[in-house]
């Protein structure tokens, strides 16, 4: 009959240990490390516009006054839309005053007009005073015969109640006072800036 | 025969290292192959003087930086005073509304606006006056001009206190919000934010930290290396913070030796240098470094309004800890690294050919910035300076290489002999 003898060492036992510690330990830093670089980077991220081209900038960055235009603009776009689902055709800015939906009907501050453009609707702000800016709120309708659009109900992406996605985008030129009332097809190439709420989502920030 | 075999192995292990070195030295050569954009900034300046009724904001705009507003300009390049007309008055309401001024935080308009050119008529000079009823609590929206990727504009504002001494912000980039008054929580909160992203965002400190403790060492050993730096940063990080200037140019030129000496700890690295070398290396490095983040801590205090203290003493805890963490990490995943198998020369060495290629583009960099600011005559001194540490690297590993081969032919030789 043979006999086996078992023998430990306990710094072989021990071992195992230590390094599951130590990978846990490396692991607890690399984690602590991102997490916080991330979180700094969510901070100061959000204000510094890191992720914008250069013709965009965030609303949180502009003087008090604007912000409420671009606040008032995006909340009067939600009944523009629904006139829109209502009667297929988007408001006129005079109707949209005779309602008293801001920004269209701001105190004789700004002029709006509405332009058209195929499936692009324009309503553009031309101010009063030429030192202000001037704002141009763009809507996308979905060309005829296209692909349904796969990005998610965004600021920029509003997808009325009959299923059609609009693209929305809201701009601002300085003195605008100089700028001519007109439809404008590529806004970023004559000086506006796209202003934004959040940076746009780069997979679906799609504009014709 | 099985002494010629582990020979014959230790051979091939030693020529494979050499052509690791080898494959280092020509990616560190690599650095020269990319052009680099001069840039050159615009600068607005701002004069503030709050008092007890009024806040008086004086600013000079150069012409380039509201070129939206296409003020009519003249063959030599300056603005035709006979034709600017309203044109001025309309630049001056830009002005005052893009700068935004709020008192105990709310907009404030101002109540008079006076706008005329500047005497050499490349600039518009703007005044502006506010009814206040006291003389804290402001905070302005700085560097609202429009520049150009390689014509940034950079805004640098003198606020001048009804007592107390005068700050300077100087501010670059996005518009941005300073408030001239801040509490004391927020001067620490946003110099331990700032301090912590300059930490984590990839400078010099981080390459020289992976290329320190690339190699294995011991706990202790990694420790003091570690503390040399730190206390290199340390000891540098205060003078450019309490010289009325700062470092000027001789901040880019302390950047551009450590950029320097991050080849030489590569260097260091691949050859396998001993401790006392490294920490001394280690220690210099930190000092040049550390002026870096002195310049940082200057470019800080100015926000920190009446809490300079506070900004004085949190940067620096807040940098030294962060590095201490990064640094265990690193050594840390070393550390277990070497446990799990991999080989050492691949990493050691892929590492550092890495950090000094990194540490070349930086030297070409801040040698752009020297020239630009006129401290060195030409980029050529720069080429060569960077031409010579790219030499060096290879003659490194040429040297290496030999040395490599020719202790694989004696091992090989007397592996023969004793078989």
């Amino acid at each position: 009959m043979t006999m086996r003898t078992q023998v430990q060492n306990r710094g072989t036992l021990a071992q195992p240990w230590r390094e599951r510690l130590a990978v846990l330990g490396v692991a607890a830093g690399i984690v602590s490390i991102i997490g916080i670089y991330v979180a700094l980077n969510a901070r100061t991220g959000r204000d510094s516009g890191a992720d914008l081209l250069p013709y965009q900038t965030l609303v949180r960055g502009l003087p008090e006054f604007d912000q409420r235009i671009f606040r008032e603009l995006r909340q009067g776009l939600l009944t523009a839309e629904g006139d829109r689902t209502r009667t297929s055709t988007w408001p006129e800015p005079s109707a949209l005053a005779a309602r008293h939906v801001a920004p269209f009907a701001s105190g004789g501050s700004y002029e709006w007009s509405r332009l058209q453009q195929g499936t692009i609707i324009d309503y553009f702000g031309q101010p009063k005073d030429p030192s202000a800016p001037a704002w141009l709120l763009e809507i996308q309708e979905p060309e005829p015969g296209m692909l349904p659009d796969p990005a998610p109900p965004d600021e920029e992406h509003h997808r009325l109640s009959d299923g059609t996605l609009l693209h929305t985008y809201v701009w601002m030129h300085r003195f605008g006072g100089q700028v001519p009332v007109g439809f404008v097809r590529q806004p970023q190439n004559v000086g506006w800036v796209g202003v934004f709420s959040t940076p746009p989502n780069p997979v679906f920030y799609n504009r014709r | 025969m099985a002494g010629s075999r582990v020979n014959t192995g230790a051979a091939l292990v030693s020529v494979r290292r050499a052509a690791w070195i080898a494959f280092a030295a020509v990616l560190c050569v690599c650095g020269f192959s990319s052009a680099h954009d001069v840039i050159v900034e615009q600068q607005v300046d701002i004069v503030i003087r709050p008092s007890d009724a009024h806040l008086v904001v004086q600013m000079h705009v150069p012409a380039s930086a509201v070129a939206e507003a296409k003020l009519p300009t003249l063959a030599d390049g300056t603005l035709d005073e006979a034709r600017i007309g309203p044109a001025l008055e309309i630049v001056g309401a830009d002005a005052a509304r893009n700068l935004d001024v709020w008192y105990d935080r709310r907009p404030i308009v101002p109540s008079q606006v006076t706008v005329r050119l500047s005497a050499d008529r490349r600039a518009v000079d703007v005044a502006l006056s506010y009814s206040t009823t006291g003389a804290n609590g402001f905070s302005a929206r700085l560097n609202a001009f429009t520049g150009a990727p390689l014509r940034p504009v950079r805004t640098t504002v003198q606020y001048v206190p009804a007592s107390g001494s005068p700050q300077t912000v100087s501010v670059v980039g996005p518009p941005r919000r300073v408030a001239f008054d801040p509490t004391t929580a927020d001067v620490i909160s946003q110099v331990a934010a700032r301090g912590l992203s300059v930490v984590l965002s990839g400078g010099d400190h981080l390459l020289w930290l992976l290329c320190v403790l690339l190699p294995i060492r011991r706990a202790r050993e990694a420790g003091v290396v570690v503390l040399a730096l730190l206390a290199g940063q340390l000891a540098a990080m205060f003078a450019p913070a309490l010289l009325p200037n700062g470092l000027g140019s001789i901040g880019t030129v302390a950047s551009l030796i450590a950029a320097s000496a991050l080849v030489m700890a590569a260097l260091q690295t691949i050859v396998r240098a001993r401790l006392p070398w490294v920490v001394a290396l280690t220690a210099v490095f930190g000092i040049l470094n550390g002026c870096a983040f002195g310049g940082l801590l200057v470019d800080i205090r100015p926000f920190a309004g009446s809490h300079q203290a506070a900004a004085l003493a949190v940067f620096p805890i807040v940098v030294d800890v962060a590095e201490l963490w990064i640094a265990a990490v690193i050594w840390g995943t070393r550390t277990w690294l070497a446990t799990s198998g991999l080989q050492d020369g691949l990493v050691t060495i892929t590492a550092a050919a890495f950090v000094a290629h990194t540490a070349v583009h930086r030297m070409l960099d801040r040698g752009q910035l020297l020239v630009q600011s006129g401290v060195v005559d030409s980029m050529r001194v720069v080429t060569w300076l960077t031409l010579g540490w790219a030499l060096a690297m290879v003659a490194v590993a040429l040297a290496e290489l030999f040395r490599q081969r020719g202790a694989a032919a004696r091992a090989r030789l007397s592996g023969l002999q004793r078989a």
